[in-house]
C-alpha cells in the first residue's frame, strides 16, 4: 500500500487522462521511457521540451497514431492503450498536429464539416462552427477556398478548428505556434486560453518555448529525453529548472 | 455524304466508348488513388462482370436488370472481403500487394476459362433496335449504354460530393492521417474502396460487352487500357481519369474507322510513352 | 590462410563438377530436358532478381524480354539468314535496345510508373506478335527456328549439347550477376534500397545505375529467350504470358527475394515441379496463383532465409558439441 499505489488510486477515481509508464520505440530508438502522466478534467496542460525529445511522439502515442510498447492510457476509465485512431477520438481525445494533415484538395468549410464526420458530433455541428468562426474570424471569411491556399497562419487555425468541430472534450494540440508571427502566436495561445475557460476541454498542450506559454498553463510538465524531469504548478518553475531541461 | 456520316459515327462512337473507358479507368484510379494499390485484377473482374452477367442472363435466364445487378453486387461482396481479409495484412508492402493481385488475376482468369469454356462470349444487347442520331444510325444498344454510364457516373458524383462516406473516403484519399484523427474509419474506407473499384471494373465489363467478344484475352486488352488511361490522365486523379478516357476513346473510334482496328492498341501504347517521357505527371496528376 | 580460401570454392566447384558430369551419369534425356529449362530459366530469374531484388526496380516486364529475345533469333535466320549464334548475340541487343528505351524514360519516376509502363510492355508484345502474322506466325506461333551448329556438327534435336550450351552461358551470365552484386554498384543498390535518404547525401546517382542494370538484365534475359526458342524449335506469344512471370516469381520468393543466389535454387523446385506436375493448363493457372499468393504470405523471407538460419543452428551445434567444460563460448 505504497504511496504511488494510493495516488494511482486516486488518480483513476478523480483524473481524466491517465498515462502510466508507457515506453515508446522508434525501432531500435527509446523515445519516451517509462513515463506517466494525469490530466484532470478541464485542465490545461503545459508540456515543454526541446525538438526530438519526445514531444510529438508522446501525443501520437496517446491519440493512437503510434504504439507503445508497454505501459497504458486510460481516458476517463476506459483502457485505450494501442486502440485505432478512429476509435479513440470517439471516445473523445482529439489530436491537433504540428504537420496539420489537412484536406489540402478541398475547402475550409468542407474540412470543418469533416471535422463533424463522427455522428456524436454532427448534432453540435452548427453550434461548433459558430464557435470555431467566432474564435477565428479569418476562417469565416476564407471558408470557400481551397485549403492550398490558405497561409501557414490560418492552415494552424484551421486545424485547431477542425478538431474541435469533432466535438472531443480532450485536446492534444502539438505546436500551435510554430511560424507563426509574434502577434499570430498570441491570437492563438489566447484562443486556446478561452477553449480551457470554457470550462468543458482539457488540454494538453506542446510547446518549445516555455516563456511564452507557461502562462497559459495549469500545470506545466518539462520533457527531456523521454522523460519528465519537472512536474508542477508554474509558480513552482525557475530559470535553472527550465535551463537544465533544454542542455 | 459518307465523309461526314463516317465522321458522326467516328464521334459518337468515340463519345460513347469514351464514356465507359471512364467507368472502367475510374476503378483503377480509386483503387490507387486511395488505397495505394494497384489492383492487377482490374481486367479479371472486367470480364468476369460480364461472364457473370453472360451466365444469370443466358444460363440462370434472369432478366437484363438484375442479372446485371447480381453480377456487380457480387463482385462487390468478393471485393469487401479479399480487401479485409487478404489484402489488409500486407497493406504496408506494395510488391506484395501487387503479386497477390497476379495471383487473384491468374485464379480468376483460369477459372474464367474452366467454367464459362473459352469461345468467345456475346451479351446480347441490352435494347434491341436503331436509332437515328444526326445523321448517323446508331444502335439504340449503345445508346441505352451511354445513358446508363452517365446515369453511373451522376451516381458517383452525387456519393462522393453529397454524402457522408463519398466525403469519408475523399478524405482518406486527401490525407489518412488527417481523416484517422478525426474519426473516419480507414481501414473500413479502404476495403470499401477496393469494393467499388472492382464493382466498376465489372459493370464497364457488362457494357462493353455487346461490342466485344467477351474472352480471357479481353482480360489483358482492359487491364493495359485503364493503364493508359491512368497514366495519360494522372495518377490518382478522377478528373483526369475522365478527360483521358474520352480523348483516348475518340482516338480509338478514329483509328479503328480510318486506319484499321489493330493499330489502336499500339498507337495508344505509344502515346503512353510520349506522355512519361515528356509530362509523367499526365493531365492532372497529382502524386 | 590460403587453405581457408580454397576450402570457401569448394561447394562452388562440386556444383560445377556435378552439372558437368551428370549428363554422363544419367542419360535419360527427359530429365536432361527439364535441366535444360532450369538452367536457362534460373538466368532469367536471376536477371529479374538482379534488377527487383537488388536496384528496387519494380519491374514486370522481364518476359517481355525473353519473348522478344526467341522471335529475334527466328526471325533474323528466317528472313536476313543470320547464323544463330549472331543471332543470339543480337537476340540480347534487340531487348537491350527497348529496355534503354523504356529505362530511360521511365527509370528516372516513381516506382509505380516503372510496374505501369514494364506490364504494359508484357501486354502489348503478344499484341504485336500477333498483329504482323506474316512475319512472327501470329498467335499460333514461329515454329521456322534454325538449328545451331558448330562448324559441321549440328545440334538437331539432341539435348546433349543444348545442356552444355546452355551451362556454360548460365555460368557465364550469372558469373557476371554475381560480380555486379558484389561491385561497388551492387553495394550502392544495397545502401539506396536500405536507406534510399542517406545513400543519396553520398551522392549515389541510381538513375545511370538503374539504366545501366535494367539493360544487362535485358540482355541476359533476351539471350536467354534464344536459346530457349532455338532449342524448343519455335516461339509463341505465349511466352509473354503472366503464367512465367508467376513461376519466376515464386522462384524468387522461395529463394529469398535478394539473396543471391537463393532464386536459382528457387528456380530449379519450381521449375522441374512445372514440368513433372502436368496437369491441364487451366487449372494449373489456378494452382500457380494459389501458390504466389501462399509464398507471399508464408515465406516473406524465402528459402534462402531458411537457409541461414539452418546454417546458424547447425554452426552453433557444432560450436557448443566442440567446447570443453571450462572453456567459454
Amino acid at each position: 500500500m505504497t504511496l504511488r499505489w494510493w495516488k494511482s488510486i486516486w488518480g483513476k477515481a478523480t483524473m481524466s487522462l491517465q498515462v502510466e509508464t508507457i515506453n515508446v520505440f522508434y525501432g531500435q530508438l527509446h523515445i519516451i521511457r517509462d513515463l506517466s502522466l494525469s490530466v484532470a478534467k478541464g485542465e490545461l496542460v503545459c508540456i515543454f521540451g526541446s525538438n526530438g525529445h519526445g514531444k510529438s511522439t508522446l501525443l501520437k502515442a496517446v491519440c493512437g497514431l503510434i504504439k507503445s510498447q508497454s505501459g497504458s492510457v486510460i481516458y476517463e476509465g476506459v483502457d485505450i492503450t494501442n486502440h485505432r485512431v478512429w476509435e479513440i477520438v470517439k471516445r473523445g481525445i482529439v489530436y491537433i498536429p504540428e504537420d496539420r494533415n489537412l484536406f489540402s484538395g478541398l475547402t475550409v468549410m468542407e474540412n470543418l464539416m469533416l471535422g463533424a464526420y463522427l455522428s456524436k458530433a454532427r448534432p453540435k455541428a452548427e453550434e461548433n462552427l459558430r464557435t470555431i468562426f467566432h474564435l477565428f474570424p479569418r476562417l469565416e471569411e476564407r471558408k470557400k477556398q481551397i485549403v492550398s491556399t490558405l497561409s501557414g497562419g490560418e492552415l494552424r487555425m484551421l486545424a485547431v478548428g477542425r478538431g474541435l468541430m469533432t466535438g472531443a472534450d480532450c485536446l492534444l494540440i502539438d505546436e500551435p505556434s510554430i511560424g507563426l508571427s509574434p502577434l499570430l502566436k498570441t491570437e492563438m495561445y489566447n484562443v486556446i486560453k478561452r477553449i480551457s475557460e470554457k470550462g468543458q476541454c482539457t488540454i494538453i498542450l506542446v510547446e518549445q518555448d516555455v516563456k511564452e506559454a507557461q502562462w497559459l498553463a495549469d500545470r506545466i510538465y518539462l520533457l527531456k529525453h523521454g522523460e519528465f524531469v519537472f512536474e508542477g504548478r508554474k509558480d513552482a518553475l525557475d530559470e535553472e529548472t527550465i535551463k537544465k531541461a533544454f542542455l | 455524304m459518307e465523309f461526314i456520316s463516317n465522321l458522326g459515327i467516328t464521334i459518337i462512337s468515340g463519345t460513347i466508348l469514351g464514356n465507359i473507358y471512364g467507368l472502367m479507368a475510374l476503378g483503377l484510379t480509386l483503387i490507387y488513388g486511395i488505397g495505394n494499390i494497384f489492383n492487377f485484377t482490374h481486367g479479371a473482374f472486367f470480364i468476369w462482370g460480364a461472364y457473370l452477367a453472360w451466365f444469370l442472363i443466358t444460363q440462370v435466364h434472369l432478366n437484363m436488370f438484375l442479372s446485371i445487378l447480381l453480377s456487380v453486387s457480387c463482385l462487390f461482396l468478393f471485393g469487401l472481403i479479399w480487401e479485409k481479409w487478404v489484402l489488409k495484412p500486407k497493406r504496408q508492402d506494395f510488391v506484395s500487394i501487387i503479386t497477390i493481385g497476379l495471383g487473384l488475376m491468374m485464379i480468376l482468369d483460369s477459372m474464367a476459362h474452366y467454367l464459362f469454356d473459352p469461345t468467345k462470349k456475346a451479351l446480347p444487347p441490352l435494347v434491341e433496335g436503331n436509332v437515328d442520331l444526326f445523321f448517323v444510325t446508331r444502335s439504340m444498344n449503345e445508346v441505352v449504354d451511354f445513358l446508363i454510364a452517365m446515369g453511373i457516373l451522376f451516381t458517383l458524383w452525387f456519393f462522393f460530393s453529397k454524402t457522408r462516406v463519398g466525403m469519408a473516403i475523399r478524405a482518406v484519399s486527401e490525407n489518412n492521417v488527417g481523416a484517422s484523427i478525426i474519426g473516419i474509419d480507414v481501414d473500413k474506407i479502404y476495403t470499401l474502396s477496393f469494393a467499388i473499384g472492382i464493382s466498376l471494373a465489372g459493370l464497364s465489363g457488362i457494357l462493353l460487352a455487346p461490342e466485344v467478344y467477351i474472352s480471357t484475352e479481353a482480360g489483358g486488352d482492359a487491364l493495359l487500357k485503364a493503364v493508359i488511361i491512368v497514366i495519360l490522365g494522372g495518377l490518382g486523379s478522377v478528373k483526369g481519369s475522365m478527360y483521358a478516357a474520352f480523348i483516348l476513346g475518340m482516338i480509338e473510334s478514329a483509328i479503328s474507322m480510318y486506319v484499321g482496328m489493330f493499330w489502336v492498341l499500339p498507337s495508344w501504347f505509344f502515346i503512353m510513352v510520349l506522355i512519361l517521357a515528356l509530362r509523367p505527371r499526365g493531365l492532372y496528376g497529382t502524386r | 590462410m590460403a587453405q581457408g580460401n580454397a576450402i570457401k570454392y569448394l561447394p562452388l566447384g562440386g556444383v560445377i563438377a556435378i552439372f558437368l558430369a551428370f549428363p554422363f551419369l544419367y542419360t535419360n534425356p527427359y530429365i536432361l530436358h527439364i535441366l535444360i529449362l532450369c538452367i536457362i530459366w534460373s538466368v532469367v530469374a536471376s536477371a529479374w532478381n538482379l534488377i527487383l531484388g537488388y536496384a528496387g526496380v519494380i519491374s514486370f516486364g522481364q518476359l517481355a524480354f525473353f519473348t522478344l529475345g526467341a522471335y529475334t533469333v527466328g526471325m533474323l535466320h528466317k528472313f536476313l539468314h543470320i547464323s544463330p549464334w549472331i543471332g543470339l548475340g543480337l537476340a540480347g541487343i534487340v531487348p537491350a535496345l527497348v529496355g534503354l528505351g523504356i529505362g530511360l524514360v521511365c527509370l528516372r519516376l516513381r516506382g509505380i510508373y516503372v510496374l505501369l509502363i514494364t506490364l504494359s510492355l508484357q501486354e502489348i508484345v503478344p499484341v504485336f506478335i500477333k498483329w504482323q502474322t506474316q512475319y512472327t506466325g501470329g498467335a499460333v506461333g514461329f515454329s521456322d527456328m534454325p538449328k545451331l551448329a558448330i562448324g559441321s556438327f549440328s545440334y538437331g534435336n539432341n539435348p546433349l549439347p543444348f545442356y552444355f550450351t546452355a551451362f556454360f552461358m548460365a555460368a557465364l551470365f550469372i558469373f557476371i550477376i554475381h560480380k555486379i552484386i558484389k561491385s561497388s554498384i551492387g553495394l550502392a543498390f544495397v545502401a539506396l534500397r536500405d536507406s534510399e535518404n542517406f545513400a543519396r547525401t553520398l551522392g549515389v546517382n541510381d538513375y545511370k545505375y538503374k539504366v545501366l542494370v535494367f539493360i544487362i538484365s535485358a540482355f541476359i534475359t533476351g539471350v536467354m529467350g534464344g536459346l530457349y526458342g532455338l532449342y524448343i524449335g519455335f516461339a509463341t506469344p505465349s511466352l509473354c504470358g503472366w503464367e512465367y512471370v508467376v513461376i519466376l516469381l515464386i522462384a524468387i520468393f522461395l529463394g529469398g527475394e535478394g539473396k543471391f543466389p537463393g532464386e536459382i535454387i528457387g528456380t530449379f523446385f519450381i521449375i522441374a515441379a512445372t514440368e513433372l506436375l502436368q496437369g491441364t493448363s487451366s487449372l494449373r493457372e489456378a494452382a500457380l496463383g494459389t501458390t504466389i499468393i501462399l509464398v507471399v504470405f508464408l515465406l516473406p523471407g524465402g528459402l534462402i532465409s531458411m537457409i541461414h538460419r539452418l546454417r546458424k543452428k547447425i554452426g552453433e551445434g557444432l560450436r557448443k558439441t566442440s567446447v570443453g567444460a571450462g572453456q567459454s563460448g
